[in-house]
C-alpha cells in the first residue's frame, strides 16, 4: 500500500510536509518519536495483527470452544462450499448488497442536489432530514420493527393499496429481505447525503456557470460538468456503502425473528458468523466465513483504490 | 458544513421554480425524519397508542415521563447508561491521546522502521471487525477476560483511524514552531503537551466526536464478550426492548430507551454540529 | 505469660494455616430460578459445616448466555466444578469430554444400579452407553392447560371435551377460536408454541415419535427427516396455520396468549406453569397431551431434565467433593418441590403422600413415564433451527417432500459434524 492509495476523503489535509525536515535536533531525538508511537504500535500488534493472524489459524482447525483446536487444513472451506446456510447467507448477502448500494447511491445522490438548491425553510428540512444519522443501527432497528408491525402503522399506509389488512413485514421469508433494505436505505441516504453534498460544494461556481451560458440546459449542465468531477465522491460513496452492506448484521440481529429468520431469509455472512461462532461453537468455521468476507471487502477496497486513483479534476 | 453555493436561484433561467424544491423538500424531509419523531412521540404514549393505526400523531393520553420509569423498571438501564459512558469515555479519552502522540510521532520524527510501523497500524483500518471477533474472544477469554470490564474496553481504546487523521494534522505543524521550543529547552514531551497537542485541538475534536459515536453505538464486541447484565452497555440492553412480536407488547417504554440512547448523538450535534459534520465525513473513508 | 500467649497465638494460626491447606474449594455454577436459590444456599452450608474441608463457591448464572459462558470457562480451564445443564447442551458436553462420569461411591449412591434405582424415571435423561453422567436437578414435561372460563363460554366441558386425538384437536380448537370479520382469530382455541426453535424438539419431534418415527438417530447420527411420519407431521403444522387457520408464527405466543385469556389451550407449560397461572387469574384444568388416532407409540411431548454435572477437567479430590455435594442436594427432593417448584423423581418422594395427593403431579408424572427426550445430541441447538427453518418454508408455501428433503441432507452435514466431535476422544 502506497501512500497515494490511502482513501482520498482526506484529500484536502495538508499532505505538503510529508517528509519531515531532517533537521540534526530532529535526528538527534528519533528515540522520541520512537517512544511516541510504541504505544499505539504495541497496542495494534497485540489486539488487531496477532487476532488476525490467530483467526486465519483458526479458520484451519476444528475448533469448538470445548476443545483445543486441531489442524484440518483447508475442510473448513471445503465444508462450507457444500453448507447449505452458507450458501443461503451468501445469496441473502448479494441480495442485502445489490438492495443497499446502487439505490442508495441514486437516492443519496438526488437529495444532495435537491438540498444543494436554495428555497425556503432549505435549513429546517435539510435537518429533518440529516435525522436517521443520530440514532444507532439498533434503535433504528427498534423503531422500524415498530413501525413494521403486521397491521402497523406502515401496513395502514400501504395496505389499502394493496388490499391487504395484514402484511408480514419482517414474519415472511419473501418480504422480510426488502424490509431489511429499506430500512437500511433509509438509515444510510442522509449520511451519504452529506458526502454528495461536500462533494458538489467542492465544485467551482465558474464551471457550473460556463455550461449554462454556452447554452446547456441543467440536466446537461449536470451530467457534463459536475457528474465527471463528482467521481472521487462516487468512488467513495459505492465503496463505503459497499463495505457497509457486506458487514451488514445489526438490522438482521435485532428486526428478524429468531435473529435470521424466518427460515434464514435475512441471515447475512455477518450473522452466521456470529450464529456459527457463538450460538453453534463451531469456531473454526465461523474463523473461515471471516476470512472469506474479509477477502471480499479487501477486494471492494481494491476496487475503490484503483478506481479511485485515475481521477483528475476533470475526469475525461 | 461547506458553505452551498446559491447558483441557480440567481439565474433568470428559472425552469423549476423554488416552490416545487420547497414541495420535494417537505416531502422527502418528512419521510425520513418522520420514524425519528414518532419513537420521541411514542415514548410519551400510552402503550396501545404506540401501534394505533390511524396514527396518533401526538399521544392522546400524555403519559408524562411514566414510560421512561416503566423503562428502567423492565431493564437496568440506569446500569447499561453507565457502561456506554464509561466505555465511550474511556474510548475517547485513549484514543484522542494516544493518537495524537503516535500521529505526531509518525509526522514529525524520523526513526528506522517508522513507515513501516505507520503502514502496520494503518493496515487494520482495512480490516473489517468481522475478522477478529472470533479470534479476539478466545484471546480474552485465554486472558480469562471475557465477561469483564477489562475485556469489554481494552480492545477498543485505541483506533487506527485516529492514528491516521492525527497524523494528517501534525503534518501541518510547522518545524519552527517545534523547534523554537526546543532551543528554549522544552522536554519532548512537553513540546507535545504545550505546543503540539493545542494545535491539534480542533481535529481532536473531530476525531472525538467521531469515536464517541463509534463507541457508543458499539453491538457486536459489547454483545459477545459480555454476558452480566451489570457490564452490559446501552446498545446490547436494548435488544431487551425489541421483543418478538409475539410476546406482550411494551413497545412505548422501547421507544422511552430508544430516546434516551439516541440523545448523546442529538446533543453533539445540536452543540457541535461544525465538529460532528466534520468528523463524520472524514471518518467516511474508514467504512 | 507473655511467652505462652506467643505460643498459643502460633498454634491457633498453625491450625488455621493447616485446615485451610486441607480444604478442597469447590466452584459451583447453577442457572438462575430464583426460588431455588434459597433452598440451594442452606443446604449447602449445611453442607459446609458437616464437611468442614470442604469450602464452597455458589454462583448463579442468568439462563441467557449461560452456555457461552460455561463453554468460556471450561475451555479456559477455568470452569465451575459442579453445574447444571439441561439435556439439550449434555450431547454437546459430553461429546466434547468435559463431563466426569458419575462417581456413584462419592455421591453416596452405593452402585450405579442403585443409582437408577433411586430414580422412578429421568435418570436416564444423562445416562449414555450405560454411564450415568449427571444427577437430576429437576425433570419437567409439557401438559395442556385449559382455559375453563373460554372452554365453557363455548359450550364445552374442559374434563369431558378434551380432545385425546389430533385428529378431534382441530375441530375442539375451531369451536374455541372466535374470528374477526376477515376470519382472524381474536381468540384462538388452541396453537402450537412458535417462539423459539426449541419447540420443534419438545413439541414437533413427540409428534413424529407418537408415529413411530424419528427426527434424529441419535445413536447412529443420522437424520432421519425425510420420512412419511415426519412429513405428516409437518403437514399438520402447516394446515393448522394455512387452511385451518387456528394460529401460526405470526399471533402472540402460546405462553403468553394463554396468560391473556387470547388462547383456549396451551401445552407447553410444565408443572411450574401453576404459579404463573394463578398470577393471571386463569381457571385451569390441566390434560395429557393428544396423540394421533393410529399413534404406535403412547408418549405425551417431550420431556427435559436439568443435572448436576462435574466438570472433566477438574481435579479427582474436587471431582469427588463435587459428586459429594450433589448426592447431599440430591436427598432433599421434597424441599425443592415445596419451595422451588422443581420435581426430582426420587422413588421415596414420588411414592409420599405429598406427591400422590398433589392436585396436579400424577398427570405429569404419567406423562413423564410415557415419554422420551429428544436426542442429546451435539449441535442440539443447530439441528432445532434447521427444523424450524423446513418448517417456516413449508409454512410459506414450499412443497414439504422436497423441504424435507433439502432439510435432511442440512442437518446430516450438522450431525456429520457432531459424530467426529464425539469420535475424538
Amino acid at each position: 500500500m502506497s501512500q497515494q492509495s490511502l482513501p482520498q476523503g482526506l484529500a484536502s489535509q495538508p499532505e505538503a510536509a510529508r517528509a519531515p525536515r531532517r533537521s540534526s535536533l530532529l535526528r538527534s531525538r528519533k528515540w522520541w518519536g520512537f517512544a511516541f508511537v510504541l504505544p499505539v504500535v504495541l497496542f495494534f500488534g497485540a489486539f488487531s495483527i496477532f487476532p488476525i493472524a490467530y483467526g486465519f489459524y483458526l479458520s484451519l482447525t476444528d475448533f469448538t470452544l470445548l476443545r483445543s483446536p486441531e489442524w484440518v487444513g483447508a475442510r473448513n472451506y471445503v465444508n462450507l462450499w457444500h453448507d447449505g446456510l452458507f450458501q443461503q447467507a451468501v445469496r441473502v448477502t448479494i441480495g442485502f448488497v445489490l438492495g443497499t448500494t446502487v439505490p442508495v447511491w441514486i437516492l443519496s445522490l438526488l437529495a444532495a442536489l435537491l438540498f444543494f438548491q436554495r428555497f425556503p425553510a432549505r435549513g429546517m428540512f435539510k435537518a429533518l432530514f440529516f435525522l436517521p444519522v443520530l440514532p444507532s443501527l439498533v434503535v433504528v432497528s427498534i423503531v422500524w420493527k415498530v413501525l413494521l408491525h403486521p397491521d402497523g402503522i406502515l401496513t395502514s399506509m400501504v395496505g389499502p393499496i394493496v388490499g391487504m389488512s395484514e402484511i408480514n413485514w419482517l414474519n415472511s421469508a419473501v418480504l422480510a429481505p426488502w424490509s431489511m433494505i429499506i430500512v437500511q436505505n433509509w438509515a444510510t441516504i442522509p449520511f451519504f447525503m452529506l458526502i454528495w453534498l461536500a462533494g458538489l460544494s467542492g465544485i467551482p461556481t465558474e464551471l457550473r456557470e460556463a455550461a449554462l451560458i454556452d447554452g446547456a440546459n441543467r440536466l446537461q449542465a449536470f451530467l457534463r460538468v459536475e457528474l465527471p468531477m463528482l467521481r472521487p465522491t462516487a468512488v467513495l460513496v459505492a465503496a463505503v456503502s459497499t463495505i457497509q452492506a457486506f458487514q451488514g448484521f445489526i438490522l438482521q440481529y435485532v428486526m428478524s425473528p429468531d435473529k435470521g429468520g424466518p427460515a434464514d431469509s435475512t441471515t447475512t455472512l455477518a450473522l452466521l458468523i456470529w450464529k456459527y461462532g457463538f450460538q453453534y461453537f463451531r469456531m473454526g468455521e465461523a474463523a473461515a466465513i471471516s476470512v472469506i468476507l474479509f477477502l471480499i471487502i479487501l477486494l471492494v477496497t481494491f476496487l475503490q483504490l484503483v478506481l479511485g486513483r485515475a481521477d483528475t479534476p476533470v475526469g475525461r | 458544513m461547506p458553505t452551498l453555493v446559491p447558483t441557480l436561484s440567481r439565474r433568470p433561467r428559472r425552469l423549476i421554480p423554488p416552490a416545487l424544491w420547497f414541495a420535494s423538500a417537505l416531502v422527502v424531509a418528512f419521510s425520513f425524519g418522520f420514524p425519528i419523531l414518532f419513537m420521541v412521540v411514542s415514548s410519551f404514549k400510552a402503550e396501545t397508542e404506540v401501534l394505533a393505526t390511524p396514527i396518533h400523531w401526538l399521544p392522546h393520553d400524555f403519559q408524562g415521563f411514566s414510560q421512561y420509569l416503566r423503562a428502567f423498571q423492565i431493564a437496568p438501564v440506569g446500569t447499561y447508561f453507565f457502561n456506554s459512558s464509561l466505555v465511550t469515555g474511556l474510548d475517547v479519552l485513549f484514543t484522542v491521546f494516544f493518537s495524537a502522540l503516535a500521529g505526531y510521532g509518525f509526522a514529525k520524527f524520523s526513526f528506522p522502521g517508522r513507515r513501516i510501523l505507520f503502514y502496520f497500524v494503518i493496515s487494520t483500518m482495512m480490516v473489517p471487525f468481522q475478522l477478529l471477533v472470533v479470534p479476539l474472544y478466545v484471546q480474552m477469554a485465554a486472558f480469562g477476560w471475557d465477561n469483564t470490564y477489562l475485556g469489554l474496553i481494552v480492545p477498543g481504546l485505541l483506533n487506527a483511524f485516529g492514528v491516521f487523521m492525527m497524523r494528517q494534522f501534525a503534518l501541518s505543524i510547522p518545524d519552527e514552531l517545534l523547534d523554537a521550543a526546543r532551543i528554549d529547552g522544552a522536554g519532548e514531551f512537553t513540546i507535545f503537551r504545550k505546543v503540539v497537542f493545542p494545535l491539534l485541538a480542533p481535529a481532536a475534536a473531530s476525531l472525538s466526536i467521531i469515536i464517541f459515536i463509534w463507541a457508543w453505538n458499539n453491538f457486536l464486541w459489547p454483545l459477545i464478550i459480555v454476558q452480566d447484565q451489570d457490564l452490559t452497555v446501552l446498545s446490547v440492553g436494548l435488544t431487551n426492548f425489541s421483543q418478538p412480536y409475539q410476546r406482550q407488547p411494551m413497545w412505548a417504554a422501547a421507544m422511552a430507551v430508544s430516546t434516551i440512547a439516541t440523545l448523546p448523538a442529538a446533543v453533539l450535534f445540536v452543540f457541535f454540529q461544525r465538529y460532528f459534520i466534520a468528523g463524520m465525513t472524514a471518518a467516511a473513508v474508514k467504512g | 505469660m507473655r511467652s505462652i500467649e506467643r505460643i498459643l497465638t502460633l498454634a491457633v494460626i498453625v491450625a488455621v494455616l493447616g485446615l485451610a491447606a486441607a480444604q478442597t474449594t469447590l466452584t459451583v455454577w447453577m442457572h438462575d430460578h430464583p426460588p431455588r436459590v434459597p433452598v440451594d444456599e442452606e443446604l449447602i452450608a449445611e453442607f459446609m459445616a458437616e464437611n468442614p474441608d470442604i469450602q464452597v463457591n455458589y454462583e448463579v448464572i442468568p439462563v441467557a448466555d449461560f452456555d457461552l459462558r460455561l463453554y468460556t470457562a471450561v475451555a479456559a480451564g477455568r470452569g465451575p466444578d459442579l453445574f447444571n445443564q439441561a439435556t439439550f447442551a449434555l450431547g454437546q458436553f459430553r461429546a466434547a469430554g468435559a463431563l466426569a462420569p458419575l462417581d456413584v461411591e462419592a455421591a453416596g449412591f452405593g452402585s450405579r444400579e442403585d443409582f437408577l434405582a433411586a430414580y422412578s424415571t429421568g435418570a436416564e435423561g444423562a445416562v449414555f452407553d450405560g454411564t450415568p453422567y449427571g444427577i437430576p436437578t429437576e425433570l419437567s414435561i409439557y401438559a395442556c392447560y385449559s382455559n375453563d372460563e373460554l372452554w365453557e363460554a363455548a359450550g364445552l366441558s374442559p374434563a369431558e371435551d378434551f380432545p385425546t386425538t389430533w385428529e378431534e384437536m382441530i375441530d375442539v380448537a375451531e369451536t374455541l377460536t372466535v374470528r374477526d370479520d376477515d376470519g382472524n382469530p381474536v381468540q384462538r382455541g388452541f396453537d402450537f408454541n412458535w417462539t423459539s426453535p426449541i419447540f420443534v424438539w419438545l413439541q414437533f419431534n413427540p409428534m413424529v415419535t407418537q408415529l413411530g418415527g424419528q427426527l434424529i438417530d441419535e445413536d447412529e447420527f443420522e437424520a432421519t427427516i425425510d420420512t412419511p411420519e415426519v412429513a405428516r407431521v409437518m403437514r399438520y403444522w402447516s394446515d393448522w396455520v394455512n387452511e385451518h387457520r387456528l394460529g401460526g408464527p405470526q399471533y402472540t405466543g402460546s405462553r403468553d396468549a394463554f396468560l391473556a385469556g387470547e388462547l383456549a389451550t396451551d401445552c407447553s407449560f410444565g408443572n411450574w406453569g401453576v404459579p404463573q397461572m394463578e398470577d393471571a387469574g386463569v381457571d385451569y384444568s390441566i390434560h395429557p397431551v393428544p396423540r394421533w388416532s393410529d399413534a404406535v407409540n403412547d408418549n405425551g411431548f417431550d420431556k427435559y431434565g436439568y443435572y448436576y454435572l462435574v466438570n472433566a477437567y477438574a481435579d479427582e479430590d474436587v471431582q469427588e467433593a463435587a459428586w459429594k455435594l450433589a448426592g447431599f442436594l440430591a436427598q432433599h427432593p421434597d424441599r425443592y418441590f415445596e419451595e422451588a417448584g422443581l420435581f426430582q423423581p426420587r422413588v421415596e418422594f414420588v411414592e409420599s403422600e405429598a406427591f400422590q395427593q398433589n392436585e396436579i403431579m400424577p398427570v405429569f408424572f404419567e406423562e413423564m413415564e410415557k415419554s422420551f427426550f429428544s436426542p442429546r445430541i451435539p449441535g442440539f441447538n443447530e439441528v432445532a433451527d434447521g427444523i424450524a427453518r423446513a418448517r417456516d418454508r413449508v409454512l410459506g408455501g414450499a412443497p414439504v417432500e422436497e423441504t424435507l428433503e433439502r432439510a435432511d441432507s442440512d442437518v446430516q452435514g450438522t450431525l456429520d459434524r457432531a459424530r467426529r466431535e464425539a469420535e475424538r476422544q
